[in-house]
């Protein structure tokens, strides 16, 4: 029977798990997943977790940003209807420039910062009318919960839960 | 029948049992030896080494060698157990081992067994047996008490060393019985490292001294080739004046096309007309190039193109040469504002750090008491700038000239060579020509005495904090509690105030009121970001200088992290105020507002790419990433790659209003630099040296040592 099982440990505290996520991966066990009310530092690192490239995104749309932004400005202030700026009517983006700058600037954290969210919500499968991912909601709350995936080897859970209750957690369930 | 000779034998094995226990005769706590009934060679029929022995005349059974003999494995130690013997053993005594991992290991272990429990496992003199007051041990690596020996701990020799094992010295008795000459020696090996390498007591180096040294020697060199050259290029008022009318009328005799352009002068419509004319082809351009040609000169072109009579080209020359005076005592406020004002930053930080409770630098506030004790040099040679400014050595304030802000001049001083200037009219005065309203207009801010006073203020006010701030750390090292920390925030708390405060007007007193006609509100923010970025910059180098050396253990990725995020957060920040000030002023194109970056973009402008490069594109590119920021090396190149943006950045912000368009960043300028940091760092090496580098009872320790981010 290789029936797939799923063990919950609950823990009260973020150092308390991270101690926990590193000594459990130690001794060999796959961790599947961490709920966690807030995000903890360095558990990407202790989870084994790749190398986030959400920062090329972030880069990208940035870049986008910037580039609307200069268009835009091109757009209505030189080509579509020319501004004398500043008393300098040279017409021109490039001279031009620096009052160009501070919209730049905001298109360019506009984009990043709406894109960025956007993209989290779609990596996190937290579009509207999706499930619940989370097994227990308390993890929204106070509780952090680390999620173990083993084979129906009952020899195995015990292992894998007396190793939680070691680590200090207050609760161990399974997933009927 | 059997049953009976069991019992039979069981009893007499029992009493056999009873008879064997020689130490029992059968009574309880007697006092009886017992019987011996075998006397298993419990006596030696031979003499024991150390038994008595009636044929020899002592008495005694162990024997001295023969005289004029040593025992096999054995050297005699040629020195008696004297003061000045220990001393001869120290000069003349060398490790006779050779320095390897083995034997140092070695030592560090017999040096576990024999010593650490007085000397301490890290020879600090704490081991478990000592006493601060009955039995106080002396750290190895204390370089300041000189002992009865006429030597520091950390300075003895292999030799006292080893004598020391040898005899005993005050307290600590003779240890030739137990330890090897060779275990001594692999010992010794061990205690050299402990007498080196301190985790808690910075040494300033030798190497790193005289380097100081040799940087300060530049330093002053090229303050006193700037001096001097300067004198030699200077001519007097007087003579400038003789010498252009001389060269005038040559041109005036000589050249009828020069004729015929002075005539045009008389009535010319003025600057519209001379400034679209070509570039060499404007009034006077043959009476300038001979000037340039007799001086050896290049005057500035807008002046000579705007130059419309005699007067006006005297001035210009005149001017030329009182830039050319200005240049050393420029170099010199550039550097020393520079390093004045990051010793202050770092102040501002360890504020900062108080008042916001951090706990992640409590490990390292050494570094900024030790960066801010350069606070009294900087401030003594500010001052010293400002006075002689006073004393019209120097016109690096030039609203200091009373020439600007009077009105009238007595009319029979006019020719004088200190003409006497005044604001109130009467029949004896004239009209000032070169008076300027706006100057004179500011007089009630900046006039001499008000300056002086506010420098003062400031720069007792940063000392005073300073000398607080450490003293009280120093008492909580001693102490403990959390009433020294508590009195610490309070004082932070004050403090920041004052900076916040004290830092602008600064900023407006001693480099914007160089450029006297100009103004920007914003300036004491701007500079200051700028002060505080190299400031961080600073922290970070001697942190990372201290982490290559060997300090400081509880500092690691976390904390460099930390400085990183300081440095890349200041960048951006000096960019966005240095962006606002600018993109305001150009915006707005107010003539009075614009002419401060008219010249720096006109004269300076490879400066302001260079510094926008090191200050805002190499901490963007390089310190961004997370991963990068933990990088010591990587942190430190950015740091001194915004340390040089900066400098040139102050280099911009007070040389136009000064040197001009004459600039130049040579040896006098460069010299200058080098020699402050020289300066700088000898002063706060030599401090961070004076006590442990690791704050004591700081009661965020703990965190700062388990920092993770």
């Amino acid at each position: 029977m290789s029936k797939e099982r799923i063990i919950y440990g609950i823990y009260d505290d973020d150092d308390i798990i991270l101690n926990a996520v590193n000594s459990i991966r130690e001794k060999g066990h796959h961790i599947e997943e961490v709920y966690s009310p807030f995000p903890i530092h360095g558990l990407d690192h202790a989870l084994g977790l790749k190398y986030s490239r959400l920062a090329i995104c972030s880069f990208l749309f940035g870049l986008t940003g910037f580039c609307c932004a200069l268009l835009l400005m091109w757009a209505i202030m030189i080509y579509d209807w020319p501004m004398n700026i500043g008393g300098k009517p040279s017409f021109t983006l490039n001279e031009n420039l620096p009052a160009f700058i501070p919209v730049t600037f905001e298109m360019t954290v506009f984009f990043g910062a709406h894109l960025m969210v956007i993209t989290f919500l779609i990596r996190c499968g937290l579009y509207p009318g999706s499930n619940e991912k989370s097994p227990d909601p308390r993890t929204t709350d106070d509780k952090f919960l680390m999620e173990i995936h083993t084979n129906n080897d009952e020899k195995n859970i015990k292992k894998i839960k007396d190793l939680m209750k070691k680590t200090g957690a207050t609760e161990i369930k399974e997933k009927e | 029948m059997l049953k009976q000779s069991l019992y039979l034998y069981g009893f007499l094995f029992f009493l056999v049992l009873g008879c064997g226990d020689s130490a029992s005769d059968g009574r309880k706590f007697t006092k009886h030896p017992g019987y011996e009934y075998m006397p298993d060679m419990y006596r030696s029929p031979s003499y024991e080494t150390y038994s008595e022995n009636p044929i020899f005349n002592n008495k005694s059974t162990a024997r001295e060698p023969v005289s004029g003999t040593i025992p096999r494995g054995h050297m005699p130690f040629g020195y008696e157990n004297t003061l000045e013997d220990y001393l001869k053993a120290g000069d003349n005594l060398v490790n006779p081992l050779i320095k390897s991992e083995q034997n140092i290991a070695d030592g560090e272990a017999l040096y576990g067994m024999f010593c650490a429990h007085c000397h301490g496992s890290n020879g600090d003199g704490q081991g478990s047996v000592s006493h601060p007051v009955y039995g106080a041990i002396p750290s190895y690596n204390d370089n300041l008490q000189i002992r009865r020996t006429g030597a520091t701990m950390s300075e003895l020799k292999d030799g006292n060393i080893y004598h020391a094992i040898t005899y005993g010295l005050n307290a600590m008795g003779p240890h030739a019985s137990q330890i090897s000459p060779e275990e001594r020696w692999k010992i010794i090996m061990f205690v050299n490292n402990l007498q080196k390498v301190d985790k808690y007591m910075y040494i300033f180096e030798r190497n790193t001294k005289i380097i100081c040294l040799v940087l300060m020697l530049i330093g002053s060199i090229a303050l006193i080739y700037g001096f001097i050259s300067a004198k030699k290029n200077s001519y007097s008022d007087e003579e400038i004046k003789k010498i252009v009318k001389e060269l005038y009328n040559e041109n005036k005799n000589n050249s009828s096309d020069d004729g015929e352009y002075l005539k045009k002068t008389s009535h010319s419509d003025g600057y519209k007309s001379s400034h679209k004319k070509a570039d060499d082809d404007y009034h006077y351009s043959a009476l300038f190039s001979k000037i340039e040609d007799r001086f050896k000169c290049h005057l500035d072109s807008d002046q000579k193109k705007n130059a419309h009579n005699l007067d006006d080209v005297i001035y210009v020359t005149k001017h030329y040469f009182h830039t050319i005076k200005q240049r050393p005592w420029s170099s010199l406020l550039v550097s020393n504002l520079f390093f004045l004002m990051i010793s202050l930053a770092a102040l501002v930080w360890l504020a900062v750090q108080y008042i916001s409770q951090s706990g992640w630098s409590a490990s390292l506030l050494r570094i900024p008491q030790a960066v801010s004790s350069f606070l009294p040099y900087g401030g003594a040679i500010m001052l010293f700038i400002i006075v002689t400014g006073a004393m019209h050595w120097h016109h690096t304030y030039h609203w200091m000239d009373e020439a600007l802000t009077s009105e009238y001049i007595i009319a029979d001083t006019v020719d004088d060579k200190k003409p006497i200037y005044t604001n109130d009219k009467s029949q004896d005065t004239i009209l000032n020509k070169k008076y300027d309203y706006i100057i004179a207009g500011k007089t009630a801010y900046l006039n001499i005495p008000f300056f002086i006073f506010r420098s003062l203020i400031y720069l007792i006010g940063w000392c005073l904090i300073a000398y607080f701030l450490r003293k009280y750390s120093l008492k909580e090292d001693i102490e403990g509690g959390l009433k020294w920390h508590n009195k610490m925030f309070t004082l932070s708390a004050l403090f920041i105030v004052f900076a916040a405060v004290t830092t602008s007007t600064g900023a407006w007193d001693w480099i914007m009121s160089i450029d006297t006609h100009w103004f920007s509100t914003l300036f004491g923010w701007y500079s200051f970001a700028s002060f505080f970025v190299s400031s961080c910059a600073v922290l970070a180098i001697i942190t990372i200088h201290l982490k290559y050396k060997g300090y400081l253990e509880d500092v690691n990725a976390n904390h460099m992290h930390d400085f990183g995020r300081y440095l890349l957060a200041f960048s951006i920040f000096w960019t966005y105020l240095w962006f606002a000030q600018y993109m305001l002023i150009w915006y707005s194109n107010i003539p009075e507002e614009v002419t401060y970056y008219v010249i720096r973009f006109d004269h300076y402008h490879i400066l302001i790419i260079i510094a926008l490069i090191l200050n805002f594109v190499s901490p963007m590119l390089l310190i961004q990433d997370r991963a990068a920021k933990r990088l010591k090396g990587q942190v430190l190149f950015v740091a001194i790659l915004i340390l040089i943006g900066h400098y040139i950045d102050v280099f911009v912000m007070i040389m136009p209003g000064t040197v001009g368009t004459h600039w130049h960043l040579g040896f006098v300028e460069i010299g200058v630099f080098l020699g402050y940091i020289g300066f700088f760092t000898y002063v706060v090496l030599s401090n961070l040296g004076k006590v442990e580098l690791q704050p004591k009872n700081h009661p965020m320790l703990i965190e700062s040592k388990h920092h993770h981010i």
